[in-house]
């Protein structure tokens, strides 16, 4: 089982889009795949059409009381399973700060799921947080979507300093462009030039599109409602890289 | 995903069988959606065939193997699908397919096969077609609670066909999964334990072998003429459909199971020989002793297949060098196949079985006319046992490391009528230390058969690479991959040789020879 989460310092940046359509196509090619939503926002939770509410609120989640098996549900699609956001996941961090050994907790948790599922992908909250170190030591890879901004681009800088000074070398990083407008020259110009500093991006931008807006009103992921559409033919290439990198 | 799968509940005497037809699945979810919304109904056919092995290896592991044609000359797509409907592996097998696993194309298919298949061939079961409609109930927010079904799979060769409803209870909505499945059994009859549909036409349609494979008696005080002729019956009937399996080359069990019904039924009439000679079993004697001849060159070179594909998966790096030897042994296995065919469609082989059916049919008279046809199968086959071990501990003591392998082989050949005497009274020993006695039987004989049967191979391997040398079908390459395999045939052959004195030790104890007295001549086995 390989754990893969979305994540980015900065909000607003198409991680939720991210999580939920790589899912939906890693699900459509036959892997068992479980997203778990610790966005207290629950974007991804409201995709799926399920009820932002887990047995036991966030304690219940951190606590190892409860099993994670009994807070999961299927979603409409095959082979995708999710477990839910809760509105009381905003006190994660307080939550996890209370736990012994709390940055290991969660991969301690989904260890006992690795029979069932052949990939976990976490939707997370942004900011760098408790809750963000937990995610980087249960995770294989980290996804990271950016914009093509002088802002977002020094927010993956930082991330890569907080890897560095955490010696989380183990962890690998995998940025890649969304919301890619290439009518702006900007967005050219760093998608363009930031592989050359940046081996590790992945050859994929997904473009700004408002059919990756209508998600929220179909409640759907991009490939059931437009599948030919193209962020969602980006993000089946997108998978595919993935897939292939986390072996 | 759970699931349930409805089947209609008994409702009276005699009315055990499902609805031929499914009320549509459009009105099942409307009478039983409650405030959930149906979706409109979508329907999918299919046309598929089933595989398994020929003793349904994969069905006995709750597995089910789907092959779907996509059109002439494309690919199948095969599809293993556990119990509880999961797939666990797919792949898209060009046709003709493959029947072994060894030659399906790597990959997670090929592997999640290879340990519950192993050497078996596959053997596709007749055209099925499956129909299945299907609905999603969603609540008031749109998000499916549980789904319907309704799947019948029917098969025109022969006719067969078998439907159920199934509701399949989504992970954290198992209450309305139940809820509707409630609902359907009580008012639609279809209970929710039926298991799926193509599972059961599969039962019929790719059967168990039929018959126990090492028929015992059930009574040692009978009459051995009496208490055996039930028993060479059911070795006929396995010879018979062995055959068959056989002539459509099924897969190379069948030739094996053929030749030990051969093998055990000849331990049986020699049991029964006497003084006066009866000529029914005389001739039995003489056509099973033929059969076990004409079958022995196919088998052979089933073995020398065997090994060569085991040789194969244990060592990849030297599998393109050895591909002109499997190219050799089969050609020369299809040609010792065709004869056997030959042999198997014969007159002699027609007359021989229809004649022995004959005697087994007769009347008991016929089986009870000598003394020992009329002495207690327990008693007869106790003293045989008795005698057969006294000769296997006599002649393997008298091995030494440096004895001739002919002793080993002589040895292996007394051990194998011992054995097959011993299960002739299975079922009534005692359970427990019957099956110690034989579990120690089994040890030695295997390892008496490892070192004959890798003697045999080595040297036929050299055989063959002297013929494939001299007339061209193998370069240098071929050649020394063909001598490096004798030699590994012959370490093993040595390893076997060297455990034979652990092995023989435990059989020849006196423990050992006690139990055996104990089981022969105790009240169960017959008394002395």
């Amino acid at each position: 089982m390989k754990v893969v989460a979305c994540y980015n310092i900065k909000g607003g940046v198409g991680k939720t889009a991210t999580a939920v359509n790589l899912a939906f196509v890693a699900a459509r090619e036959g892997a068992r795949v479980l997203v778990v939503d610790l966005d207290p926002q629950g974007a991804a939770t409201f995709y799926f059409r399920v009820k932002p509410k887990v047995k036991g609120g966030g304690k219940g989640l951190v606590s190892g009381k409860r099993d994670l098996d009994d807070l999961i549900k299927a979603t409409d699609h095959d082979r995708l399973d999710l477990i839910p956001a809760d509105f009381s996941f905003r006190n994660l961090d307080l939550l996890l700060d209370a736990e012994k050994k709390s940055k290991k907790r969660l991969a301690r948790q989904l260890k006992p799921l690795a029979g069932d599922y052949d990939y976990v992908i976490l939707d997370c909250p942004p900011s760098v947080s408790l809750v963000s170190e937990t995610v980087f030591h249960a995770a294989d890879a980290l996804v990271v979507p950016l914009i093509p901004t002088t802002l977002s681009l020094r927010t993956y800088e930082q991330l890569g300093t907080f890897r560095e000074e955490e010696k989380l070398t183990g962890l690998r990083l995998l940025p890649f462009f969304s919301m890619v407008d290439r009518r702006k020259t900007m967005h050219r110009d760093i998608v363009d030039s930031f592989p050359e500093s940046h081996g590790e991006a992945l050859p994929v931008s997904v473009p700004y599109s408002s059919v990756v807006e209508r998600m929220g009103s179909e409640r759907a992921p991009l490939a059931a409602f437009a599948p030919k559409s193209a962020p969602a033919a980006a993000y089946e290439m997108l998978w595919a890289e993935i897939a292939r990198r986390i072996g | 995903m759970p699931s349930r799968t409805p089947e209609p509940q008994p409702r009276a005497a005699g009315a055990r069988e499902r609805p031929a037809v499914v009320t549509p699945l459009a009105a099942i979810a409307d009478a039983v959606r409650g405030t959930l919304q149906a979706d409109p109904e979508e329907m999918t056919t299919r046309r598929l065939r089933l595989l398994d092995t020929v003793d349904r290896r994969l069905a006995r592991r709750g597995f089910r193997l789907e092959a779907e044609p996509a059109g002439d000359g494309e690919p199948e797509h095969w599809r293993l699908v556990s119990a509880s409907g999961r797939t666990r592996a797919a792949a898209d097998i060009a046709v003709p397919a493959p029947r072994l696993v060894d030659d399906l194309p790597q990959g997670p298919l090929r592997k999640a096969l290879a340990p519950i298949v192993d050497i078996r061939g596959l053997q596709p079961s007749p055209w099925i077609a499956v129909v299945e409609h299907r609905a999603a109930l969603r609540d008031t927010a749109g998000k499916i609670r549980c789904r319907l079904s309704a799947r019948t799979a029917s098969s025109t060769d022969p006719g067969e066909r078998c439907s159920a409803v199934r509701v399949d209870a989504l992970k954290g909505y198992r209450t309305d999964g139940d809820r509707i499945a409630d609902r359907i059994s009580r008012h639609f009859g279809w209970s929710p334990s039926a298991p799926d549909p193509l599972s059961v036409l599969a039962t019929s349609l790719l059967p168990e072998p039929k018959g126990a494979a090492y028929p015992s008696v059930a009574d040692a005080g009978l009459p051995a003429g009496l208490a055996l002729r039930p028993v060479l019956q059911a070795l006929l009937d396995t010879v018979e459909h062995r055959a068959a399996g056989v002539t459509a080359d099924l897969d190379c069990e069948e030739l094996h199971e053929l030749r030990v019904a051969v093998r055990r039924s000849r331990a049986i009439l020699t049991l029964l020989r006497s003084d006066q000679p009866e000529p029914e079993l005389e001739h039995a004697r003489g056509f099973f002793a033929w059969l076990g001849q004409v079958t022995g060159p196919t088998r052979d070179l089933d073995v020398h297949v065997l090994d060569w594909r085991a040789h194969r998966r244990r060592s990849p790096d030297q599998a393109a060098d050895l591909e002109p030897l499997g190219r050799y042994l089969k050609a020369e296995r299809d040609k010792a196949q065709a004869k056997l065919v030959r042999q198997l469609h014969s007159r002699r082989f027609r007359d021989g079985v229809r004649r022995w059916r004959r005697a087994l049919d007769a009347g008991d008279d016929a089986w009870s006319r000598t003394d020992r046809a009329r002495t207690p199968i327990g008693k007869l086959a106790g003293r045989r046992i008795r005698k057969l071990y006294r000769q296997v501990v006599e002649d393997g003591s008298a091995i030494t490391p440096d004895s001739p392998a002919e002793e080993l082989h002589a040895l292996r050949k007394t051990m194998k009528k011992l054995r097959y005497v011993f299960e002739i009274g299975r079922d009534v020993y005692p359970a427990k230390p019957a099956a110690a006695v034989l579990r120690k039987l089994k040890e030695l004989q295997q390892d008496l058969g490892e070192v004959q049967d890798t003697a045999v191979q080595a040297e036929a391997l050299r055989r063959f690479g002297e013929i494939m040398g001299r007339t061209g079908a193998a370069g240098p390459v071929t050649l020394m991959a063909i001598g490096a395999l004798a030699e590994d045939l012959e370490i093993r052959r040595a390893e076997a040789r060297a455990r034979f004195a652990s092995v023989f030790a435990p059989v020849a104890k006196r423990r050992f020879g006690d139990r055996l007295r104990r089981l022969t001549r105790g009240k169960a086995g017959g008394g002395r």
